[in-house]
């Protein structure tokens, strides 16, 4: 009697494996969430349930423990949403959120937002013009999106700026190219862009709504300064793309600028600070003051503007260093390094 | 001297205030702050009695008119007091003034009708106001009636008074009003409490919205306040992209000249939002020829009493701009409110420039409730206070040493009677003035041998001359 029941348990246990590997779709594995598998699949019996309770295991030495919720934790950095006091199921709508880095690389960013709002289900329309896709996409399989999937089934619409820079010059001029400022002696306005943006994020009129809501993400702003564009043109079109995404979509808009810092770059600065003024998160990324340190690798600063709330007591700005490791980003306090504790 | 009931006893000039001279606030008077009426009816009765005749005493008969009424009576909301100035009852100089003052909310209105030697009567009217200062006094017109606005002082101004006193200042002036913000001290909330207090004023709100959207824009208002509102949207489609026409042809210029040709009557406040956008699309000198016009309408108008002032509120964002649109927009702004603050406090610094004066300072501390009315505030919130650690009593540390740290009585008295070395007192003066006896001056005594060559020049024979 004894052998049947184990027998009985080992099919219990295989059949979920495999029907884990099915619902899975080739991501990532290691051995640490077979055992989830096991544990979880009791509790939660159908199948998103179950991929779900696998992708919250798997290694991360600042991560927090798997926290219960039935939503992945890998695929973004807990530890940000946990800053930001979001969640991907509970994600703000009609807000434009500012990027900023100064010293630094603040890319990680990019990466966080993107696959935030891939796991959140919502639209996404990606202008990359730094970089290319293999590069997102390398990145993102290590956060946990699979960002070839998405473009395939219609959730992200990717512009990507290298390549198609070059199509600009190879095609006829009557039909318009989202970079078609690029031709133009004078810099011209990003109406092209602009309408680009506004194809791509388009609700469906095919009655149910498929996404969550739409979401404009640029990587990013000041590269349009250096190739030709004024700071003005650039910010009309930040301020056509928020009332179109934010207001009537009530979809979110996440760019990037750089901030030069010490260079004096008047162009730049106007930019960086009428996106201040026009967005309700600014999230500020900074190298620290001392210079290089293996530890720490600079500092965020997040500064809400316009709280929705304006009687909660929220802490206006907070400031947290951090250090990114390989797939994750750990926060900390000032000063409360691990390393250095 | 004739027993004139309501003289005001022996006359002190300090004193000299009307009888019952606390400034009696009408507190449900909501009457309009048209300035025009009260003068009136003074010229009426400045017409009705005698011309103001310095240091005569039938002055005191004037008031015969009136015996039937106790002084100090309210007579629809004004009250006729006489003042006696100088030292005694018919000295030379002595004047009496004659007051129609207006008590409305928060502020009186004195007007003094028919007064010809005006600077004694700017004299014997400070002496009289010493309850408030005064706040605007426009230029006197020879004759006819005139008005001062007094504001009482701030000792006497309790509570919720002062709430209304910042919102209030900001809009007496007229004219341009700038609000400079940056991004981590905005102003919209203030220049949307700015908005609240005019429309109850019963002003209509013309809002040219370029930055946020109407539903953005109204939010916080209750309805009555968004009756009176009426949003000029240029922030859904300003430069005419998406081509459905809804647009205003023209863009932003033409929708700002169509704010100057409104010809509605009545105050206005018209709230720009934001400057820095139209900055960034018009070109500055358009823009600020645009806003002359704008600010002073009521010029062109012939016989626009004070009342009807036209306010032109503007947000700037100062970080957008360089110092030279800053300050032409700076120059033509009546008042300016620079937005800043500390430790999660905001302030206002406040630059009022009211005609013929001064400008003049003033920074308050504030924040801004959800309804958009103004909360004054003492100052930032204080550090707090390190608290000492309870873990650790305080004990002296100079117990249980292996060194001696105490002096005996007589190495104290040593080591105070000890003179210093380098410490310049008297004695050692003396000793230096006045070499005692038994002190030898020093000598050198050199004698110089064959070898010896002095030269005056060289006397240490190193040069290489």
């Amino acid at each position: 009697m004894l052998s049947r029941n184990l027998k009985n348990v080992s099919i219990y246990h295989s059949v979920f494996i495999m029907f884990v590997f099915c619902s899975a779709r080739g991501r990532a594995s290691s051995p640490v969430w077979v055992a989830d598998t096991a544990r979880a699949s009791s509790s939660v019996g159908h199948a998103a349930g179950a991929r779900q309770a696998v992708l919250s295991g798997g290694p991360g030495p600042g991560r927090e423990s798997s926290q219960g919720c039935s939503f992945p934790l890998l695929g973004m950095f807990p530890e940000l949403n946990n800053l930001l006091n979001t969640t991907p199921d509970q994600a703000e709508q009609g807000k434009l959120t500012l990027l900023c880095d100064a010293k630094t690389d603040g890319s990680f960013l990019v990466h966080h937002f993107l696959s935030f709002y891939l796991k959140a289900n919502c639209k996404v329309c990606f202008v990359a013009l730094i970089q290319s896709f293999s590069h997102y996409n390398i990145v993102g399989q290590k956060l946990g999106v699979s960002l070839t999937t998405a473009r395939e089934c219609g959730q992200l619409v990717f512009l990507e700026g290298l390549k198609s820079a070059v199509d600009v010059f190879f095609r006829p001029q009557e039909e318009p190219h989202p970079l078609q400022f690029l031709r133009e002696a004078n810099s011209g306005n990003l109406q092209p862009l602009y309408e680009f943006v506004q194809e791509a994020l388009k609700p469906m009129d095919s009655g149910e709504a498929a996404w969550r809501c739409p979401v404009l993400l640029v990587d990013d702003l000041s590269v349009l300064l250096s190739l030709g564009v004024g700071a003005v043109a650039v910010l009309d079109f930040i301020h056509y793309c928020r009332a179109t995404v934010c207001r009537e979509w009530k979809g979110n808009v996440v760019a990037l600028v750089h901030d030069s810092g010490d260079a004096e770059d008047e162009e730049n600065d106007i930019l960086l600070n009428g996106l201040g003024h026009q967005s309700h998160l600014i999230l500020r990324a900074e190298g620290l003051a001392t210079g290089f340190c293996k530890d720490v690798h600079g500092q965020l600063r997040i500064l809400w503007r316009r709280p929705s709330e304006p009687t909660a007591q929220r802490d206006r700005s907070l400031t947290y260093q951090y250090k990114i490791q390989d797939k994750n980003v750990s926060f900390f306090a000032k000063g409360m390094s691990p390393a250095v504790l | 001297m004739t027993p004139a009931p309501p003289a005001p006893g022996p006359p002190r000039p300090s004193s000299a205030s009307p009888p019952g001279a606390a400034p009696r606030h009408r507190e449900g008077e909501q009457g309009p702050r048209v300035a025009g009426e009260a003068a009136e009816r003074g010229t009426e009765r400045a017409a009705q009695k005698a011309t103001h005749d310095e240091g005569k005493a039938q002055r005191n008969g004037e008031l015969g008119d009136r015996r039937g009424q106790p002084a100090g009576a309210h007579m629809g909301g004004e009250w006729h007091g006489r003042i006696r100035g100088g030292c005694g009852p018919r000295q030379r100089g002595a004047s009496s003034l004659h007051l129609c003052i207006r008590a409305q909310e928060g502020s009186i209105r004195v007007s003094l009708p028919g007064i010809v030697n005006l600077s004694t009567t700017h004299a014997r009217l400070r002496q009289v106001l010493v309850v408030g200062e005064i706040v605007d006094a426009p230029p006197l017109p020879c004759g006819g009636a005139w008005q001062w606005v007094v504001t009482p002082s701030e000792g006497v101004r309790r509570g919720t008074r002062r709430i209304l006193e910042m919102l209030e200042s900001l809009l007496a002036i007229g004219g341009l009003v700038l609000l400079r913000d940056s991004v981590e001290w905005e102003g919209r909330s203030l220049l949307k409490a700015l908005i609240k207090k005019s429309a109850l004023c019963g002003e209509q709100v013309h809002i040219l919205g370029c930055e946020v959207s109407e539903e953005e824009f109204r939010e916080g208002f209750d309805s009555n306040i968004n009756s009176r509102l009426v949003y000029h949207d240029l922030f859904r489609d300003p430069l005419n992209w998406s081509e459905t026409g809804e647009t205003l042809p023209g863009g932003p210029l033409e929708a700002l000249r169509a704010l100057c040709r409104r010809t509605h009557p009545g105050p206005v406040t018209i709230a720009l939002d934001s400057l820095s956008w139209l900055l960034l699309h018009l070109p500055c000198t358009t823009l600020c020829q645009t806003l002359h016009t704008l600010s002073h309408q009521d010029s062109c108008r012939g016989d626009s009493s004070p009342g009807e002032q036209v306010h032109v509120l503007g947000l700037l964002h100062e970080e957008l701009h360089g110092p030279g649109p800053l300050g032409v927009l700076s120059s033509l702004a009546q008042t300016e409110v620079t937005l800043s603050g500390a430790l999660g406090q905001a302030s206002a610094h406040i630059l009022y420039r009211r005609p013929q004066q001064r400008p003049t300072h003033q920074t308050q501390w504030f924040s801004i409730l959800p309804d958009f009315s103004l909360e004054l505030q003492g100052g930032p919130p204080l550090e707090p206070q390190p608290y000492p650690d309870p873990r650790v009593p305080s004990m002296d540390p100079t117990t249980h040493l292996t060194f001696n740290l105490r002096l005996s009585k007589k190495e104290r008295e040593a080591k105070d009677s000890l003179t210093l070395p380098f410490q310049f007192s008297s004695e050692k003066q003396q000793a230096l003035l006045c070499p005692g006896l038994g002190q030898a001056t020093s000598h050198i005594f050199y004698e110089p041998d064959a070898y010896d060559d002095l030269d005056q020049e060289d006397p240490d024979d190193d040069l290489d001359v």
